[in-house]
């Protein structure tokens, strides 16, 4: 195999399966169990990308996903963390722009030129000059992905589950609380960002190997434990969700490439552990520069050894742990730096000493020098005055550990700085949330183990879970406390350079924030915007320690150390995985396939998708006025009010008074919202004692139900509202020849005399069972059907099959809308507006004014004091005219409305419409509109008294 | 280093000033530097109770623009969006003003009529407006979905050539720094709990660190203003809502224009460091509180997704809300409170950022005056009680 450390327990790659991939063109043989990360390490691959900036180059930092310096474009999808995605056959992996040579990367060079903020001081003179510069500026940053056109649609889906217990985080900790709650029966899911159980402890050599495949049989022996491993958290939304994101839940790349599992669980068990902080030294960002944890994994997790000679520097005893680690593999180390005086535990010490490994204490790294990657670290007293140069290929550094607490901040748990253990721990969790482990600075395995069970314990007592058994009851709370981490000692001036890094997706150095400290910016909120500092990629992941110490260092009031203020997600999620769960569903009529068999054209409008025309729009509206044309009108919303008191309620909602309303009879309403607005109308049929049928407009059908239940809330009345919308088909046969079709189909006596206008009665029509009542909308003999929606295709041919020969058409809402305004109907909503009462619609006639419970009535009395705001009027223009909806209707220089509806009527020959407006001299017979439209075109039309057709209405009566 | 001369000067406030402003946001700044700079008002103290920008100022989309629907008050969107050109040189700070273009996609026959009847509107005021088909879109924005295969197949679009970006924390630091240098005091820290008032005159504020008087007041905290209502013991015809916005990786330039759907409730740019913001629904119940959820995160990306179907691998890595304090005809209140020497700029809404030149202008000349400049007479207070309300919404 190559070049890989002999086979060890620890590792979890498969050296005897190896898997291609495709990296810049070239082959690289992984192997199952790697990540892209790890193959392209194994490979000696230097640079992962180049930074957003200066375009440094740049190479994994953390191997944990925590830093975003390892992102490249994997099998075409943008920004992945190869850190993090296992590697598959045939994968092809590209890095984000340039990055063996980068001509940007002169920009590095040019630091000096581009402080903080330097973009908010100069290009704005003159104003072209910005407008080239911000081009300039759009094509520099570094690791930008490119979007391109997809071959295909990503696939992407979601998963929801319910446990009981939600365990993040599969550290000891974690698989002990999961494994404690399992235990007591409850069902549990454990989520790991990890392809991995075991966390921290996973790359411990093997004495934390061992620890970890005991937990690990351990909870594999229960079934009610269901186990996501790569799979991150990345938000707990105030509702209690967590959504957790898994990269490539199967092996082809064809299939689902991401997947979100949304997960609501009765509590939580947070324990996603502690992560290092990077050191701050000049130029600590150079490939090779590397955390512990990056350090552990290669050589434990992949068997590869960091290159060449390693120095290691931090100031916990840890560094020193894991520099004998590092030795006992066969890795060349250097050196150990310790900026703390007392130095490593004595037993190290030795150890190392044993080894002949250098140690030492109370120095610390100042800089780096290095090309491609570092070559030399240079190491200085913490008093400064001592230094030396050590030739190195690998640094590993870490200034101490740092909580992964971002999803605690989304709980509403702050994080508050101990300054005894300059550790971060939270405050009091929310009831239903426990935290576990080296999150709350433990180090010690059985501490943490402890500890973990008892967070189970306090969450099973929150899910009501009986913890008397003695199982439970064992184990003990743990009393451990948290390992201090001591404080970085900052050496000024020689370890705080422009190259300096704190913040890396951004290249904030901690000089560019001293000086945005120094101008003013002294608030973490103010600082960070203004640095853009913890922004990046990484959301602070890297960066908000180091920036918050260097913060307080310069302002010792704010040393509370308060931390940026944190937001979903903690780690990136994909837009395709997001848009999974939500889904457009246009409503379509049960008439829908019918009408399109019979060549009618669709289009969606609002939640429906209606049919316009069959055709010819005119044509069908002059079969209507001369023969007959069916119509679909299943979208109006459809409700049975019943109940002793359907009156008081109906009368709540409705101007008109539903009591005038006799047996057999239907009339017109219209419905104001509370403040006289016009909001609705339809009909109202009576059907027995405390019985109605009711229709709304298809916009408001969907809201109706509520609007009813909340006008009758507060009320103890006796009355039932069942929405039919969905459970019938309407049908509207209009024409002069209505009639005799619709006898061809039915016994009843569908005489003027049996059924006349604004009367209802059940029939059967040809064999359907419908309620048919006579309407008067589109201005001729107008019968509505409604009948079960299954049944409503079948009814609708066979009218189609009577009346055909008679001349029926079928004909769609373009026709409608012609017919109804020559018969003058104000469509609420189309020709007024939320502002408009029942008044200014010009519908004052359908109000009674005698009832006094009406929703609007009230503010209805009080504008009839009132001059009226705005109104609906109606106009002619003689033959077709070219002005459209939306035309502004003027005069001069003032702006008195809009047109709202206009059509050309073949019939009448005229463009007949309605204009929103205000109130004006004009709207007199014989008064003219002017219309501005079109950049400034005028055109004119009459104002007009509808109806435009039939004025008596005797055609709707006949 | 170059410089280290201070962008941000706070000061601890005296005990008495000749105008108060409550709220330490965008319009607030603005109207303290306009009555320092141009009214020759000496004392004047911005009152802010956390950072200077921590509200609405800092928390918005960043958009410009004066495509707005009510006639009415055109010429004052117009004069505003026109301002911020000349901003950057006069305080001296680069407030990044990108005219980039708006366009605002239509759905139906209806909002194009819409669209036609507002387009009208604007060019009467003087406006530049076009209405573009979809191969003009198509052109404009290659990556936009505007074939017949979408849930809602986009139609048509009104494109707003002036429309764009400014930058909203640069805007916040560019006022800050040049007020202070006129003089204002900026107060940090300082919360207002209450109002005092003699007769029918306010005569000062109260704050977690006492009194402090003025001879005017003036109210600019964007989502709060219920609160400083129920100081003032009336009620202000505002509901809070939060709006939730996201941003992603960086993408190389690939997004032009600012680009929204108004029917769908959801706008994106991408900005200069070129990561894409996208949001554009207020959340449906009013709250106080900056959370993002999963449904409106969700349902934002997948209606944006619909259209830009090449972004499925995009990756969100921020998500955040700010308060918008709405009216029932989604135009502000400003001027007048009722109160004497009192004034209100408040309920802005989701559009305030776009306005702040306008409203510091406008208000520092009312506050300085006492009249009620023209543009703005038609946003005042006393709307909701006659039945003047502005035209501004739709439906």
């Amino acid at each position: 195999m190559s070049g890989r450390l002999p086979d060890s327990p620890t590792q979890i790659f498969d050296p005897k399966k190896p898997v291609k991939i495709h990296f810049r063109g070239r082959s690289i043989t992984a192997f199952e169990g790697d990540t892209v990360a790890s193959a392209l390490l194994a490979a000696g691959v230097d640079t992962f990308s180049r930074s957003f900036k200066y375009h440094r180059r740049r190479a994994p930092a953390c191997l944990s996903g925590q830093c975003s310096r390892c992102t490249m474009n994997v099998d075409g999808r943008m920004h992945i963390k190869t850190c993090q995605t296992p590697v598959r056959e045939g994968m092809v992996v590209e890095p984000q722009g340039p990055i063996a040579f980068d001509p940007a990367g002169a920009a590095d060079a040019f630091s000096w030129a581009m402080p903080t903020g330097f973009y908010y001081k100069m290009f704005y003179k003159p104003q072209w000059f910005w407008k080239l510069v911000k081009e300039v500026i759009r094509a520099m940053p570094g690791n930008m992905a490119k979007v391109k056109a997809l071959p295909a649609k990503a696939h992407f889906d979601s998963i929801n589950l319910s446990p009981d217990l939600l365990v993040i985080g599969g550290g000891l900790a974690g698989m002990e609380a999961a494994i404690t709650a399992a235990d007591a029966g409850v069902r549990v899911v454990i989520v790991e960002a990890d392809p991995q159980l075991g966390g921290f402890e996973a790359f411990q050599a093997e004495a934390g190997f061992r620890r970890t495949q005991a937990s690990i049989s351990r909870l594999a022996a229960f079934p009610n434990i269901t186990l996501l491993t790569g799979t991150r958290v990345t938000a707990i939304y105030p509702d209690g969700l967590a959504v957790c994101m898994q990269e490539s839940p199967s092996q082809s790349a064809q299939d689902c490439v991401e997947r979100s599992y949304l997960v609501r669980a009765g509590a939580t068990v947070i324990a996603t552990g502690a992560g290092s902080m990077p050191m701050v030294f000049a130029h600590n960002d150079r490939p090779g520069i590397i955390l512990p944890e990056a350090a552990q994994r290669m050589v434990h997790l992949w068997g590869i050894k960091p290159k060449g000679r390693v120095l290691l520097a931090g100031g916990d005893d840890h560094i020193g742990e894991v520099a004998l680690a590092l030795y006992k593999q066969g890795v060349d180390v250097v050196g150990v730096v310790d900026f703390r005086e007392a130095g490593l535990r004595k037993d190290l010490q030795s150890a190392l000493a044993d080894h002949g490994i250098p140690v030492w204490s109370s120095y610390t790294l100042t800089d780096t020098r290095g090309r491609r990657r570092v070559t030399s670290a240079t190491v200085t007293s913490i008093d400064g005055l001592q230094s030396k140069r050590v030739r190195c290929d690998t640094i590993v550094a870490s200034s101490g550990r740092y909580p992964r607490h971002k999803l605690l901040g989304q709980i509403g748990t702050r994080m508050l700085y101990d300054a005894a253990l300059n550790f971060y721990l939270p405050e009091q969790l929310p009831a239903n949330y426990e935290a576990a482990g080296r999150l709350l600075g433990l180090e010690d395995p059985n501490a943490i183990m402890r500890q973990g069970a008892h967070a189970a314990i306090n969450a099973l007592k929150h899910l009501g879970v009986d913890t008397n058994t003695a199982k439970v009851a064992a184990v003990e709370p743990a009393d451990e406390a948290p390992m201090p981490v001591r404080l970085q000692p900052v050496i000024e001036d020689v370890q705080l350079k422009s190259k300096t890094f704190v913040c890396y997706c951004h290249d904030v150095s901690a000089k560019n924030i001293e000086q945005a400290i120094d101008e003013g910016f002294d608030k973490i909120e103010t600082c960070k915007r203004y640095t853009t500092a913890t922004q990046g990629a990484c959301q602070g992941g890297m960066c908000e320690a180091n920036f918050a110490h260097l913060l307080a260092r310069k302002r010792p009031a704010l040393s509370a150390r308060v931390l940026p203020t944190t937001r979903p997600p903690v780690t990136s999620m994909s837009l395709g995985a997001m848009a999974v769960g939500y889904h457009d569903h246009p409503q379509v009529s049960p008439l829908y396939h019918t009408q399109l068999a019979h060549g009618g054209n669709s289009l969606r409008m609002g939640s429906w998708i209606r049919m316009v025309d069959f055709g010819d729009h005119e044509a069908e509206s002059l079969a209507v006025h001369s023969t007959a044309g069916i119509c679909d009108v299943s979208m109006f919303g459809k409700f049975r009010v019943f109940g002793p008191d359907a009156e008081k309620l109906l009368n709540r909602i409705m101007t008109r008074n539903i009591e005038k309303l006799n047996g057999n009879s239907t009339f017109y309403y219209t419905a104001c919202n509370e403040e006289g607005v016009l909001v609705d109308d339809g009909m109202a049929l009576k059907m027995g004692e405390h019985d109605y049928f009711v229709t709304t407009t298809a916009a408001r059908a969907a809201v109706t139900e509520e609007w009813l239940a909340r006008w009758c809330r507060e009320e103890n009345w006796q009355v039932n509202v069942v929405n039919v919308t969905d459970t019938k088909a309407g049908i509207s046969l209009a024409g002069p020849m209505a009639r005799e079709i619709l006898s061809k189909l039915t016994e009843a006596d569908i005489s003027g005399e049996a059924l006349p206008f604004q009367k209802w009665m059940h029939m059967e029509v040809a064999g359907v069972k419908a309620i048919v009542s006579r309407v008067g909308f589109v201005g001729e003999l107008n019968y509505e059907l409604f009948c079960p929606a299954s049944q409503g295709p079948y009814l609708w041919d066979a009218i189609m099959a009577a009346g055909k020969p008679l001349g029926l058409v079928p004909f769609g809402i373009e026709c409608l809308n012609i017919c109804r305004l020559e018969k003058g109907h104000v469509l609420p909503g189309i020709d007024t507006d939320s502002f408009t009462n029942l008044f200014e619609a010009s519908m004052g006639w359908a109000l009674d004014r005698n009832k006094t419970e009406t929703v609007g009535k009230a503010m209805l009395d009080l504008t009839t004091h009132q001059a009226i705001k705005e109104r609906v009027i109606a106009f002619s223009i003689e033959g077709r005219s070219p002005v459209t909806e939306g035309a502004l209707v003027v005069d001069g220089t003032q702006q008195l409305g809009r047109v709202t509806s206009i059509i050309y009527s073949p019939l009448l020959k005229k463009t007949i419409g309605f204009a929103l407006v205000a109130p004006h001299d004009n709207w007199v017979e014989g008064g003219t509109v002017t219309f501005w439209y079109d950049s400034g075109r005028e055109a004119q039309a009459s104002f007009a008294k509808p109806p435009f057709y039939d004025p008596k209405g005797q055609r709707i009566r006949m | 280093m170059a410089t280290t001369k201070k962008v941000l000067q706070y000061k601890e406030p005296e005990k008495h000033y000749d105008v108060v402003i409550v709220g330490g946001g965008l319009h607030g700044l603005a109207t303290a530097y306009y009555l320092a700079k141009y009214h020759g008002v000496k004392r004047i103290a911005v009152l802010e109770r956390r950072y200077i920008g921590s509200g609405g100022s800092g928390r918005n989309t960043e958009m410009v623009r004066s495509n707005k629907r009510a006639h009415e008050t055109l010429p004052f969107y117009k004069d505003s969006l026109a301002m911020w050109d000349d901003l950057s040189a006069e305080l001296d700070w680069n407030l990044m003003v990108q005219k980039k273009g708006i366009i605002a996609l239509a759905h139906s026959d209806g909002e194009l009529a819409s669209m036609r009847m507002q387009s009208d509107s604007q060019r009467r005021a003087g406006i530049k407006i076009d209405m573009l088909d979809n191969q003009q879109i198509k052109k404009m924005v290659p990556s936009l979905d505007v074939s017949d295969q979408t849930a809602l197949p986009v139609l048509g679009a009104q494109f707003h050539p002036e429309g764009g970006t400014v930058h909203h924390d640069a805007a916040v630091w560019g006022f800050a720094k040049s007020a202070a240098r006129c003089g204002v005091d900026i107060c940090v820290g300082i919360e207002v709990v209450g109002f005092n008032v003699e007769g029918s005159k306010v005569t000062g504020v109260q704050t977690n660190i006492g009194d402090i008087n003025a001879n005017k007041v003036h109210v600019a905290v964007g989502g709060y203003s219920s609160e400083i209502a129920r100081m003032l013991g009336v009620k202000f015809p505002v509901v809070t809502m939060p709006m939730q916005v996201m941003t992603t990786n960086i993408m190389a330039p690939f997004l032009n224009y600012y680009v929204a759907s108004p029917r769908l409730h959801w706008y994106t740019q991408q900005t200069l460091k070129g990561d894409l913001i996208l949001g554009g629904q207020l959340d449906p119940f009013s709250s106080w509180n900056s959370y993002t959820t999963w449904e409106e995160c969700s349902e934002r990306v997948a209606t944006i997704l619909e259209y830009f179907p090449d972004l499925a691998h995009g990756r969100v890595v921020r998500s955040w809300s700010g308060l918008c304090d709405c009216t029932g005809d989604s135009a502000p209140v400003m001027g007048p409170s009722g109160i004497d020497g009192l004034s209100l700029d408040i309920a802005w809404g989701y559009y305030g950022f776009k306005a702040t030149p306008a409203c510091g202008k406008y208000s520092a000349e009312y506050i300085a005056t006492n009249k009620v400049p023209e543009n703005i007479k038609a946003f005042s207070l006393d709307r909701f009680f006659n039945r003047q309300r502005v035209r501004e919404v739709i439906l």
